[in-house]
């Protein structure tokens, strides 16, 4: 089963097929939460209209740490089985991954400023999140710092395996120290702390963001395979003139 | 038209909910441009490399 | 076959030692870590006058008093210690009785003296007029009860 979708032409022609729903349902969920999160919730007893920025900042930071959860798992599947597929999905998952983290951290500013009266603070939960987008920095930087791709790829590989311990760090940092940043809503004992009429525009939000990762994903994903039949090409090519070898020739393993 | 311009007031924290949802649409309408353009350019460069019927 | 055990066993290994050295590490910088100090913290640790600390808790009810020229005095609780506070400057839309507070500043003549006040939000989201409802039925969790609802542990309903 694993193994069918390991092999990139079978992934290729799977991606063509999931690309164009993985575009729809994003673009059909964000309406709807987008709809739900700024015109049709109420405001906040507390927060007041501060809380539909959470709309954003929740699921982005969610995405971030399920982004850096995959990119850990496909490292540590490249690393072991030396799959190639994983290597290119542990590399096209990292910018989005920093992206979201990115955005978790700036509408969380955004969010901070008015509410807390800061923009920033040095708890356990801002800075476990900052952590978090250096290491995906980090692990973009290694992973094009080597000549040979394959190299690069380790290196970073381990950087993306090592870094893993920051995620329960980040998860639970509310509940071991105390914090500014208040614990977890939706995933708490006796259930979310979030009325219905805030949680369901929160729920379409998140699925939106979660949909929109494995459209460009996979359009990140086909990229890199294409990038590595050019490598092969490029390099075919290059062994082919210092051969004399008809440059004409079908490559190999490209025809079908 | 009151009731219009009042939304976009947001109770007085336009200048904080506008802006971060700016940025994410940004961020996130820019990384999914970034990542089309860049298939492209692959696949245009791999139709230089090799006949498209040598393909698939 | 043999080397893609090896390689798994060595990362599972590896990963679960960074685990534990991650742990040691952490609770080791225990005390660095912690963003704020309770009431009660501060009283039994005595912390010396004029040492900058951040001080959390509820601010209790009834007790925020504008002195004039943005002068607030108000009084951070933890429900058993309660300490005073006084702060210059603007408060943070989240700031009111009963909210969870984080002060920073310093103790000085047994107030606490702070330059900067930070509004902790709690995890509950609701609309306006189901939180008057709850206050209504007498089923209110939120900031304000919250004494009330840590003492119904004790007395068993």
């Amino acid at each position: 089963m694993f193994h069918r979708f390991a092999n990139p032409a079978r992934f290729l022609r799977l991606a063509a097929a999931v690309q164009p729903w993985a575009a729809g349902a994003t673009v059909v969920l964000l309406a709807t939460g987008l709809v739900l999160g700024l015109v049709a919730s109420p405001a906040d007893y507390q927060q007041g209209e501060t809380v539909r920025i959470m709309y954003v900042h929740v699921p982005s930071a969610w995405m971030a740490i399920f982004c850096y959860s995959a990119l850990a798992g496909a490292c540590a599947v490249a690393l072991i089985w030396k799959h190639p597929l994983a290597g290119l999905a542990a590399r096209a998952t990292a910018p989005i991954g920093a992206a979201f983290t990115f955005l978790a951290l700036v509408t969380g500013s955004l969010w901070g400023k008015p509410m807390w009266g800061t923009w920033w603070v040095w708890d356990a939960r801002l800075t476990s999140v900052l952590v978090l987008f250096f290491l995906y920095l980090g692990y973009m930087a290694l992973d094009n710092a080597f000549d040979d791709p394959g190299r690069g790829a380790k290196a970073s590989s381990i950087l993306a395996l090592v870094g893993f311990v920051n995620v329960p760090i980040i998860k639970f940092s509310v509940d071991w120290w105390n914090t500014l940043h208040q614990p977890s809503s939706v995933v708490k004992m006796g259930g979310p702390a979030i009325h219905p009429s805030m949680l369901t525009p929160l729920l379409l939000m998140g699925l939106a963001f979660t949909t929109y990762y494995v459209w460009v994903l996979l359009i990140r994903i086909r990229r890199e395979i294409i990038a590595t039949k050019i490598r092969a090409l490029q390099m075919r090519q290059a062994a082919g003139q210092g051969a004399a070898a008809p440059a004409a020739a079908p490559a190999p393993g490209e025809a079908r | 038209m009151d009731a219009l311009t009042s939304y976009f007031y947001m109770d007085g924290y336009a200048g904080f909910i506008w802006p971060a949802y700016a940025i994410v649409t940004a961020v996130l309408v820019g990384l999914w441009m970034i990542s089309r353009r860049s298939l492209r350019d692959a696949e245009r460069t791999l139709d230089t490399l090799s006949p498209p019927e040598d393909r698939q | 076959m043999k080397r893609k055990h090896k390689r798994l066993t060595f990362v599972v290994i590896a990963l679960g030692l960074l685990g534990v050295a991650a742990g040691l590490v952490l609770s080791a910088f225990e005390e660095n870590i912690v963003f704020f100090y309770s009431p009660t913290d501060i009283a039994e640790n005595n912390v010396a006058e004029g040492r900058r600390i951040r001080l959390g808790g509820l601010v209790e009810e009834g007790s925020v008093k504008k002195a004039g020229g943005a002068v607030v005095n108000f009084r951070v609780t933890d429900l058993t210690t309660v300490i005073a506070v006084t702060y210059k400057g603007l408060l943070p839309d989240l700031f009111s009785e009963g909210q969870g507070v984080v002060a920073e500043g310093a103790l000085q003549g047994g107030v606490f003296r702070a330059d900067e006040v930070l509004a902790k939000h709690d995890e509950t989201y609701m609309p306006p007029e189901v939180a008057e409802a709850l206050k209504k039925s007498g089923k209110w969790k939120g900031p304000g009860e919250s004494q009330g609802e840590n003492r119904g542990k004790d007395n068993n309903k």
